[in-house]
Formats: structure tokens, sequence, C-alpha cells
């Protein structure tokens, strides 16, 4: 995040510094966290590197993995409610959780596989969901 | 405010600390107290708050709270068995409770900032748990708002990435 968005009159209040922003990131819930991607460029960059989502990870309380692939293939994407953090790692050891994130994964992104015509080559929409994988198949 | 500001005094055993704030307010606390502070834990092991400790980028108000909240909390650091000073878990959690609940934007982030720079970090978790919190509901928009930043992406890009996440965007 070497480049900051440029601000606003900082009428709002101090700016905070992006190891902050970081901090308070990480303590959103998945819904929040997905908004976050809309906000500027910065966040974005921050919200879906995989660095960031390790860290995400370990705020939130350790939950199984609650949601299954008859649901994406439905096409109903938007009904659910669990993306970047249903496979808790404590319970489910890497190498097993790997396999089933990446299943997930790959159901996924076949469940979307058409891009928003207007997508742009800066901002890839697979992204998030291959950094999202990558520290789970360590 | 300033009274005999410059003289340590011994008070129940710890040594007193000056703690100086940008607009030049004082607070007198015990070294137990102020070493919740990892900056001023470092100060103290170095040997260097003999004259004070001046926080340039601290303000009175906030210090005020950031050293109500050491006070409180000086307890469960230190005190095994030591039920003076110790607050019981339950009447800290309410104070917590309190003293963030009562917080809005611009005296909670300087009160973030202040936790960072004095490197206090329960006092961090908390600030940073308080605002998450209350980002959880808000529309990008409104987070942009809150953080005073400038929305940098094409309203086609905009409207891309929230179709890819669309649930998160439904209220």
């Amino acid at each position: 995040m070497a480049k900051r968005a440029r601000l606003l009159s900082a009428a709002a209040g101090p700016v905070l510094p992006d190891e902050l922003v970081w901090e308070i990131l990480a303590r959103l819930p998945a819904r929040g966290l997905l908004r976050c991607h809309a906000v500027c460029r910065d966040w974005r960059r921050l919200a879906t590197s995989a660095d960031f989502l390790l860290a995400h990870h370990r705020h939130q309380p350790p939950r199984p993995l609650v949601f299954g692939c008859a649901r994406w293939r439905s096409g109903a994407a938007a009904d659910a409610d669990a993306a970047v953090d249903s496979v808790d790692l404590i319970r489910h050891p890497p190498s097993a959780a790997a396999s089933s994130a990446s299943a997930t994964t790959a159901n996924t992104r076949a469940s979307r596989s058409t891009p928003p015509s207007t997508g742009s080559s800066s901002s890839s929409p697979a992204a998030p969901s291959t950094s999202a994988t990558r520290p789970r198949a360590r | 405010m300033a009274a005999a500001a410059a003289e340590a005094t011994i008070d129940g055993g710890g040594k007193m600390i000056i703690l100086i704030s940008a607009d030049g307010k004082r607070f007198e606390v015990t070294e137990a107290v102020a070493s919740q502070s990892q900056l001023i834990s470092n100060m103290i092991e170095d040997d260097c708050t003999e004259n004070g400790v001046r926080l340039p980028n601290v303000d009175g108000d906030i210090l005020t709270m950031v050293v109500d909240y050491c006070n409180m909390h000086a307890g469960d650091a230190a005190a095994d068995g030591d039920t003076t000073k110790a607050s019981s878990t339950e009447e800290l959690k309410k104070f917590d409770a309190e003293l963030v609940q009562a917080l809005e934007n611009p005296v909670l982030f300087k009160l973030i900032l202040a936790a960072n720079f004095l490197n206090i970090k329960s006092l961090l978790d908390m600030t940073c748990q308080r605002v998450a919190d209350m980002m959880s509901g808000k529309t990008p928009e409104q987070m942009r708002e809150t953080f005073s930043i400038e929305n940098d992406f094409t309203p086609e890009e905009e409207a891309a990435i929230r179709q890819e996440n669309a649930w998160a965007f439904d209220d």
C-alpha cells in the first residue's frame, strides 16, 4: 500500500495510518469486509491480500465449514452468507482444509465464470478467491 | 496542575512519573500504571523519565482517557493478591464498555492513534474493535466518510466489485 488514496478535507477527523486500518479491517465480519472492497483501491488491495486474509481469519470466532456446494450450484450466490472465513484451520488441519477450500473455490468461480462486462483488467473478479486459497494450500 | 510536577514522589511503594500532553497538561501516575504503555515501560527501563515524559502527539483530553484507562487496568497487570487497587473483572468490563461506547469518530481515532503511539495493546484492541463494530453496518460511502477517503474507482469498476459479492451489499 505504498500509494495512498487522495484524501478529502480532513474534516472527519485524523487519518489513520495503513497499519491501523489493517487492525480495524481485520476485526470486521465477512460482510463488512467485502463492502470494504468497494471503498477505494488501497482498501481493496489490502482486504484481498493473502497476509491480510490470514490475519483476518485469526480474529474471527472459530467456525466449522458450513456451506455446501448445492447452495452455490443453485445459482443463488446472493444468499450464501459465508465467504472468506468459513474454514476453521484449528479444527480442520490445513491439508484437509486446503482440499475442501479449493473445491469450494472452484465451485464458486464456476458459478461466477461470466465476468461483469464492465470489469477492468486491473481489478480482476477472480483475484480475491485466488489469493484466499493460497495460504490454505500451504 | 503543574504543582510539584518535577518531583518524583514515592507513593505506596511506586515511583511516580509525570506525563506531559501536547498542550502541556501534566498527569502524575505510578510506574505500575504508566508501564502498561510499552513505550513508557521501555523509557522507565532506560531511566529517562525523570524530567517527565513529553507526549507531543497526544492531546490532554485524549491523555486523560488513556490515564483513566491505565489507572483502572493497573490491577490486572501488576497485582496478584493485592486487592486494594485491582478492580474486579466485571467492573473493568463495564468501565471499558462505557469508555468506548461514548466515543464517536474524531475522538475515537485520536484514542487509537494514542494507544498505538504509546503501545498499549489492550486499549488498541478495544478501540479498533469498537470502530469495526461501528463499521459493520455501513455502506462503502459511509466508510469513506468515516475514514476521509476519496473514491478512486470508476463507476464501472465499483459496480463490478459490488457485483462480485452482491449479497454483502444488500441491506
